[in-house]
């Protein structure tokens, strides 16, 4: 996708994207924020978005994580403002597993790049777009079975390697 | 959610058969902080956005559920306000009936009907006003044999 196509979806997107938010946190400053944000986040994501993706769907988890995070950075400085011995409870997770997170994330894209390119697309129409099989087979033309077994295959693989490293 | 419903929908979420529903309910679950280390696996592969979503969609339920119980106690409250006025109006109006009880006793009879016994008392008024002499006619009225 490029630049001015994402524009172009953008404006269309941008409200209910503000609209997300504005439920969340119920500010419009706050609400600007999340559409803002989210417009960013999904601008990482345009590269792969092509005719058949859920771009609505994508834009709408999206701020969606956005509220989520933004929640959480708050919470996040609430707590450092706190005495140690209650950090703990305030605290959604420690630095270490921050990085725990980060690092399992980072290993996450990793294997997806080691899937093929259908097995990818798929899985990533499941897990970034939040389309069902259904949903899938009516945009790509597959066989609801098919995307199944192959959604299936790039699970196991992953969730394989995942099991293997996270131990170690 | 039970351990063994979990991993069973574990299970139909790695044979690509579960519904994006039963993905974000999984989502919440192995996002948990007791959540069991070997659900750390599910949990990085279905992403931060779906882990996110999971935690946005249960909380705003979580808030309409409080908003519906804050209206339920607030009409609660309404009702119970109505009801009690309305058992205060009634107490009341039964109060009113008894104050305005007419009973009169005349010639050794008792009367209870209440627009005779109006009548009767309107005309001891005009009597006692169309003459002048107030205090005889008073005289005669409860001494009328003499």
């Amino acid at each position: 996708m490029t630049q001015v196509e994402f524009e172009h979806i953008a404006i269309e997107l941008r409200p209910s994207m503000w609209k997300v938010g504005m439920d969340f946190f119920g500010s419009t400053d706050d609400a600007e924020d999340v559409a803002q944000e989210a417009l960013v986040q999904l601008w990482q994501y345009a590269e792969k978005l092509d005719a058949g993706r859920n771009i609505g769907g994508l834009a709408i988890r999206i701020a969606k994580h956005c509220c989520v995070d933004m929640q959480r950075k708050r919470r996040g400085n609430i707590v450092e403002l706190m005495p140690a011995h209650e950090r703990e409870i305030g605290a959604d997770a420690s630095p270490h597993e921050q990085l725990e997170q980060t690092e399992a994330a980072d290993l996450l894209k990793q294997l997806i790049e080691g899937l093929n390119p259908r097995e990818r697309e798929l899985f990533e129409m499941r897990q970034l777009d939040g389309l069902s099989n259904d949903k899938i087979a009516e945009r790509t033309g597959i066989p609801k079975a098919s995307i199944q077994v192959m959604v299936s295959r790039a699970r196991k693989k992953i969730f394989d390697e995942l099991q293997r490293k996270l131990k170690n | 959610m039970h351990k063994n419903e979990v991993n069973k929908l574990i299970d139909k979420y790695l044979e690509g058969a579960t519904t994006p529903e039963e993905e974000l309910r999984l989502a919440k679950e192995v996002n948990r902080k007791d959540a069991p280390a070997e659900w750390k696996a599910i949990s990085t592969m279905l992403g931060q956005l779906a882990l996110d979503e999971a935690e946005y969609d249960e909380e705003m339920s979580s808030r309409r559920s409080r908003n519906l119980r804050t209206h339920r106690i607030g009409w609660a409250i309404a009702a119970s306000i109505v009801v009690v006025a309305g058992i205060g109006l009634w107490l009341n109006s039964r109060q009113d009936k008894q104050d305005y009880e007419c009973i009169a006793y005349v010639d050794g009879k008792t009367i209870t009907d209440e627009g005779r016994v109006l009548a009767m008392a309107e005309d001891a008024v005009c009597d006692i006003f169309s003459n002048s002499d107030a205090e005889s006619s008073l005289y005669k009225m409860f001494n009328p044999e003499e």
